[in-house]
């Protein structure tokens, strides 16, 4: 029955969609093009490597779009695509390598000292272990994954202040080199494995209907927490103030920034966040009914109106986020507002439009790419596998950090927030070891559970930086 | 077992269970979280937590004992139910695992080769059943995988990798227990503490790092000599630095230049260059003196008299006329700076790190290596004409030793194809 709802809804979008992702794609390309070929043009930014970047997170962007499209439409384009996606993600690498040894040889020290370099050589490990795999493990498909996760680092790595700095005190040590390398390829082999997990699912039978259910969540999280946390009465956003000077937010008192009401950026959001919910309402209506109903239709098209709010959103973030002076009484002068002040807004807005993205082409080519990706089992072995591989390398990374820490302040151990959550994803990953033990909790849980350990990585590597500042100030 | 063991036996079976440790990693990653939220006694700034929590919530958190989770009694209780169920866990399947690696199965009839999950039939052609198991065993042998001999003298071809792997499960809870003993020993005999100490003072008092232990007083007594720190161009610190001296019974014993990440060791106590900074008091004054009248003739101090003047450096008019015809003048303050230095004795971290170092090895066991076992007899095809039947098992990571299988039963083939040698190569056999 609900096999023969979702071939229905393919069978109804099979020619609109597809022009209407291509111009999606094609108008955040462009976004991120006219923002970046600018500077590209200018002779300044090739001596700290950030052009090198630019043109790395263009050639990933391609990359991932190859790949996504190469999985989707099989037959004529598959070998070609993926060739394709496989070149420009070698090539994209060698000039993020370039980007890497020309920043370490401008700073001096290796890229390991704060977020911003941390974000530099995650996004790094994470298409080496991608091209390793491709290598090793002869599997073509989970760029369609890795690659967008490594582009999305890049454009994170837009907003945070990425100047070089010298190395404090306590930063002078091989065991700070020891521990961010072991790190970055322990995190990075976790994205292999969310990867893995997330085509497990797609494998597994995931309905687009299902996949709505959850990607209109995730958008109405995110835009829930958004709206909640910096919209104000007057639907305007507010974004921090910033010091030009400085480079910092402006605090009135601690964790307490000044925020500036800017406006024309709240409607777009309180619109997608209402079209997401509405989405979420009748899918889940749909859903539930269990009949394939004009209920399911609307929730697409709630869905894909969504989508279209969610890129106004972040293109006139992208293009008024930088802006100003804005008048603000409270301190009786003009403000400036930067991108650089909200890498959580922005990341949290890119993630959306990704997933909404992933749901436009799985609900056009559902069928094509479950023929096409292999047997459930092998995709639970590639988790288990990357998963057996990273894990160790974390169990390093946690005992390099405790001797490094024993060097430095005596104690090897301190409950800091960081440390805290490294022991979380530790304990995580050793459940999922344990747990595949069993037989029986194989395959779909064993798979929930890699998808819970990569989101615990992630608030490890970014989360826990900006929201439990503890002794790993730096990153 | 007894009906009365019934209970005990049940409740001794769950603590050695997969699925209690389970339940305990997830109550134990559960407290850690609750621990990074909520605000931490060890952690928060004086007043900290008054401010934020209410007086009635902060008493319930107190009773919950969840504003310090990692001193907590119940978060140690969880820690203890968690070694004991690894301890337990282990002592339960261990023996079979003993028994696996002591006693592999090299021996095999066709049947139990048929039954593996890899399995690949190769026709041996013209050759005799001997001859073809030693050309077999000179080829694995040239591919490094050499067939053990005694079991091949019974008709087995047998060869494995890597059986120390099914021990790695043991080593890395061992380990596990080895760190968890360590910090417990450190809990116990080990402190820490901190000084404060500036050139040329010396002390042997530790003061606390926590406000409810009392203050320590070491077994000898530190000197500092000197203290600085080196900056960039830019004006941040590139490092900082002290010279400390150990004396004891009034002798100097050792000394030491020590900087950030490189600590001074006197009797297991380790002392490591945390801070540096203003102490707030002035460690040298230049006071120029001169006759109010004007005269060239030098200021002389008398031996023995003191009076006390005030004089402010930057407002002269206001200093006291405390000495008739005499004006002081301040020429230069250097204001002192004291080192702060962290204070350790760790007695458990040997066991510490040496629990980390077989971890890591246990691990490195347990995922990086594969216990792989290939057992090949001669049968019979569904024809009836004589095969080498080749089996493998590895004891994970079964589509990558596929491809290992595949090489090795290739090679063989390939060998067994060539023309029949006769007599030479069975006597080499035999030998």
């Amino acid at each position: 029955m609900a096999k023969v709802a979702s071939t229905q809804i393919v069978d109804r979008r099979e020619a609109s969609p597809a022009s209407w992702i291509l111009m999606v794609v094609a108008v955040a390309v462009a976004t991120v093009l006219a923002v970046s070929l600018p500077r590209l043009i200018q002779p300044a930014g090739w001596m700290s490597g950030e052009k090198f970047l630019y043109l790395a997170l263009i050639a990933y962007l391609g990359a991932s779009a190859l790949y996504i499209a190469s999985l989707a439409v099989r037959p004529r384009f598959t070998s070609s695509g993926l060739a394709g996606a496989a070149a420009l993600a070698r090539g994209g690498f060698l000039v993020h390598t370039t980007g890497v040894a020309v920043r370490w040889a401008a700073a001096g020290h290796a890229p390991f000292s704060n977020i911003y370099e941390m974000v530099l050589m995650f996004s790094w490990g994470v298409v080496a272990l991608q091209l390793l795999a491709e290598w090793k493990m002869r599997v073509k498909y989970f760029g369609a994954i890795t690659l967008p996760v490594a582009a999305l680092a890049l454009v994170l790595m837009q907003v945070l202040p990425g100047e070089i700095r010298p190395l404090v005190p306590a930063l002078q040590s091989t065991w700070l080199q020891i521990h961010v390398t072991l790190a970055i390829f322990s995190y990075a082999g976790f994205t292999l494995s969310f990867a893995a997990a997330l085509l497990y699912f797609l494998k597994d039978g995931t309905s687009p209907r299902t996949f709505l259910n959850w990607a209109a969540g995730l958008v109405t999280g995110i835009y829930g927490v958004i709206v909640l946390a910096a919209v104000d009465r007057g639907v305007n956003l507010l974004l921090p103030a910033w010091d030009l000077a400085t480079s910092q937010k402006i605090m009135l008192g601690p964790k307490q920034p000044l925020m500036v009401p800017v406006s024309g950026l709240g409607w777009p959001v309180v619109i997608a966040l209402a079209l997401a919910g509405l989405a979420l309402a009748s899918n889940v209506a749909s859903t539930l009914g269990r009949r394939p109903g004009p209920v399911g239709i609307w929730a697409a098209s709630f869905f894909r109106a969504a989508l279209f709010a969610q890129a106004t959103s972040v293109v006139l973030l992208v293009l008024k986020g930088n802006s100003g002076p804005y008048v603000v009484p409270e301190i009786g002068k003009d403000v400036v507002v930067r991108l650089a002040s909200s890498p959580f807004l922005l990341s949290g807005l890119v993630t959306a439009l990704f997933i909404s993205l992933a749901w436009e082409v799985l609900n056009w080519k559902h069928d094509a790419i479950v023929e096409y990706l292999p047997q459930r089992e092998t995709l639970d072995n590639l988790i288990y596998k990357t998963v057996a591989i990273s894990f160790p390398l974390l169990t390093l990374m946690i005992i390099a950090g405790a001797y490094w820490a024993n060097r430095t302040w005596g104690s090897y151990w301190s409950w800091d927030p960081k440390e805290d959550w490294a022991l979380i994803t530790w304990l995580t990953y050793a459940g999922y070891l344990h747990m595949r033990q069993t037989r029986g909790w194989r395959g779909r849980r064993a798979a929930y559970m890699a998808i819970i350990g990569f989101a615990i990585v992630m608030f490890t590597f970014f989360g826990v930086t900006y929201l439990l500042p503890g002794l790993h100030a730096y990153a | 077992m007894g009906t009365d063991h019934g209970f005990l036996n049940r409740l001794l079976r769950f603590f050695s269970s997969l699925k209690c440790g389970l339940i305990l990693l997830g109550l134990t990653g559960t407290a850690v979280i609750v621990g990074t939220i909520i605000l931490q006694r060890p952690m928060a700034r004086e007043g900290e937590i008054e401010q934020v929590y209410a007086p009635q919530t902060i008493r319930l958190l107190d009773a919950l004992g969840l504003l310090d989770v990692f001193h907590a009694w119940w978060f140690i209780v969880l820690l203890g139910l968690l070694g004991a169920n690894v301890i337990l866990a282990s002592l339960d399947r261990f023996p079979q695992a003993w028994r696996y690696f002591s006693r592999p199965h090299r021996e095999a009839e066709e049947w139990f080769v048929r039954k593996l999950p890899i399995v690949r039939e190769i026709p041996l052609g013209a050759l005799e059943p001997s001859e073809a198991l030693a050309r077999a065993r000179d080829r694995l042998t040239q591919l490094g995988y050499r067939p053990h001999a005694p079991t091949l003298q019974k008709g087995t071809l047998y060869i494995e990798k890597h059986r120390i792997a099914r021990l790695a499960p043991y080593v890395v809870h061992l380990s596990l227990l080895v760190i968890f003993g360590g910090a417990i020993v450190d809990g116990m005999w080990g402190y820490r503490g901190f000084i404060s100490l500036g050139p040329g003072m010396r002390s042997r008092q530790l003061e606390s790092m926590s406000t409810n232990t009392a203050p320590r007083v070491l077994p000898f007594t530190l000197r500092c000599d000197a203290a600085g720190m080196e900056k960039y161009p830019d004006g941040s610190p590139r490092q900082y630095w002290t010279r400390l001296a150990v004396e004891e019974n009034g002798r100097e014993v050792l000394h030491k230049q020590i900087s950030v990440n490189d600590p001074l060791t006197y009797k297991g106590v380790r002392f490591f260059q945390a801070s540096y900074g203003p102490s707030g008091e002035p460690s040298k004054l230049v006071i120029a003196a001169a006759w109010r009248d004007g005269s060239h003739s030098p200021v002389t101090v008398a031996d023995g008299t003191s009076s006390s003047a005030w004089f402010f450096s930057k407002l002269p008019q206001m200093n006291f006329p405390a000495d008739p015809g005499i004006r002081f003048r301040l020429v230069n303050v250097e204001m002192g700076y004291l080192s702060g230095l962290q204070v350790a004795k760790q007695p458990g971290k040997y066991l510490i790190w040496g629990g980390c170092l077989t971890l890591v090895g246990g691990l490195i066991l347990a995922f990086y290596m594969v216990h792989v076992r290939v057992w090949g007899v001669i049968g019979r095809n569904a024809k009836g004409k004589p095969v080498l039947v080749l089996g493998g098992h590895p004891s994970k990571f079964r589509e990558s030793f596929q491809e290992r299988f595949k090489h090795l039963a290739d090679a063989i083939e390939e060998t067994l194809r060539g023309p029949a040698k006769g007599e030479r190569e069975a006597e080499r056999f035999t030998a």
